[in-house]
């Protein structure tokens, strides 16, 4: 093909492009990258658990995105912690609700484990992960005790998570602290009395709560250091209300609104460097010893008789 | 140049940026690997398959970003067109060359990245599309230049395996010597 011929083909398909990038809704954008995005994963993943488990020997902290001290708290206590948020959170909407008609329990038996493939390129803060079966767009993702995002897209085997930092990713939570009881037999999670606080993502990493005003705030009580969980039954399943959404580091009053105060809280697990997470399916997981069992039940060659 | 080459190298490098996201930002900004090759078959192939390689890869970018589909590969098309004219002065080999231009494409992508960052929202009157970072853009277009040496250095290893073939020493058709008969 002569180069005349090829610059007027060039800028056809320049301008094809330069055209699409600015005039197509991003939304039939997501249809077309859904089915290809998997393709990554044979070299995806095996770099990305390299790195995660090379990271986590240099940084000194545990695997899979948690942030240096976060992993000094024992496990059982991380697991006894985030039991009393989520059944104090549970109780409260299963009365309010005059009943159990949604899923209660741990969450984690609801979920299905999806590997991480990495992060998409943009300002958008959003992992892709591979999907396994029955894991649908919409879907919210946890990991150990903290909320991490929300299923977009699925599509071809492998699924966007869209990340509770990402800009406009907005969910309804509480505030509240935990301590020890009185006995000192039992750690319970007592919650700030402010009215519901609209739990925003700011795109930086950071989660930000500019809906209440700084006495609203002052009359709870509610510090630097207090945690920030989960509590929107309507939009999310009952069994992750009470998951930690982050941890106040910053309360200060709004420039443009000296009334309102703004909130700053940051997640308690460093949200991109994540190499797993739970999709809550809303199924029971059966344990694999438990499906061993079962396997082997079926498998097993009838005796012969004597 | 060998396309089959060229799409592995491709994979590989959008393999690799997607599964170090997260780990090797500096100021919140992560460097685009692809880039880099995109520089380097600019560099060396022949024009028509250098411009066609920069879109392919800008499209490849497309596929795994959040941004609008066609924005990288408009990006890299223009970037590509800046190389292409301007490596008949420069040093190929030069690890100077590879910062250089490199910052120069990266230059040219941050800035249409910049201004679909500012207009997209605005033509499709989105409220929570992510707000253009003049800072987030430079930070990335520079972290991109400083890796781009090492990249090119990687690439150059491999060189023979794209199997180049500069403008000047490509065979003569027949069609060619019957242009030159007649002119």
């Amino acid at each position: 093909m002569s180069y005349v011929r090829f610059n007027h083909v060039f800028a056809v398909l320049l301008l094809g492009c330069g055209a699409a990038a600015f005039l197509v809704p991003v939304r039939y954008a997501g249809r077309v990258r859904g089915e290809v995005q998997g393709v990554l994963a044979p070299v995806a993943l095996p770099v990305r658990s390299a790195v995660n488990a090379i990271s986590a020997r240099l940084a000194g902290a545990p695997e899979n995105g948690a942030l240096p001290g976060a992993g000094a708290a024992p496990a059982e206590l991380e697991r006894l912690r985030v039991a009393v948020a989520s059944l104090t959170v549970q109780v409260d909407e299963l009365r309010r609700l005059a009943g159990g008609r949604e899923l209660a329990g741990d969450a984690q038996r609801y979920s299905v484990p999806a590997r991480v493939l990495g992060a998409e390129d943009g300002p958008r803060h959003v992992l892709l992960v591979r999907a396994g079966d029955g894991v649908a767009a919409g879907m919210p993702a946890v990991w150990r005790d903290s909320i991490v995002g929300r299923i977009v897209s699925c599509a071809g085997g492998s699924a966007r998570l869209r990340l509770l930092t990402d800009r406009g990713f907005r969910v309804s939570g509480a505030f509240g602290r935990f301590r020890t009881t009185a006995d000192g037999t039992a750690v319970e999670f007592v919650a700030a009395a402010t009215p519901p606080p609209l739990v925003e993502g700011r795109g930086d990493g950071t989660l930000a709560i500019a809906n209440l005003t700084c006495r609203q705030l002052d009359e709870a009580g509610v510090r630097v250091g207090d945690w920030v969980v989960l509590r929107d039954a309507d939009d999310w399943p009952l069994p992750v209300n009470g998951y930690v959404l982050g941890q106040v580091v910053q309360i200060a009053p709004q420039p443009g609104a000296r009334l309102f105060a703004e909130v700053i809280a940051r997640p308690k697990l460093n949200l991109g460097q994540l190499r797993e997470v739970m999709v809550v399916t809303g199924v029971e997981r059966v344990p694999a010893g438990a499906a061993r069992a079962v396997a082997g039940v079926r498998s097993a060659p009838a005796a012969k008789p004597r | 140049m060998y396309w089959i080459t060229f799409f592995i190298a491709g994979y590989t490098a959008l393999a690799l940026q997607t599964a170090l996201a997260g780990y090797i930002h500096i100021a919140g900004a992560a460097p685009d690997l692809l880039l880099p090759l995109a520089v380097f078959v600019c560099i060396n192939a022949r024009r028509p398959q250098a411009l066609l390689g920069a879109v392919i890869l800008g499209l490849f970018q497309d596929m795994f970003s959040s941004r609008p589909l066609g924005l990288h590969a408009f990006a890299y098309g223009l970037a590509g067109l800046l190389v292409v004219g301007a490596r008949p002065v420069v040093h190929r080999d030069h690890p100077l060359t590879c910062f250089a231009m490199t910052l120069a494409a990266a230059g040219m992508v941050a800035a249409v990245v910049l201004v679909n960052q500012w207009a997209y929202p605005r033509i499709h009157r989105l409220a929570d599309w992510p707000a253009a970072s003049v800072a987030a853009e430079a930070y990335r277009a520079a972290y991109t230049a400083f890796v781009a040496p090492a990249v090119m250095a990687a690439l150059n290893r491999v060189r023979r395996l794209f199997g180049f073939r500069p403008d000047h020493v490509f065979a003569p058709r027949a069609g060619d010597a019957w242009r030159e008969r007649r002119t």
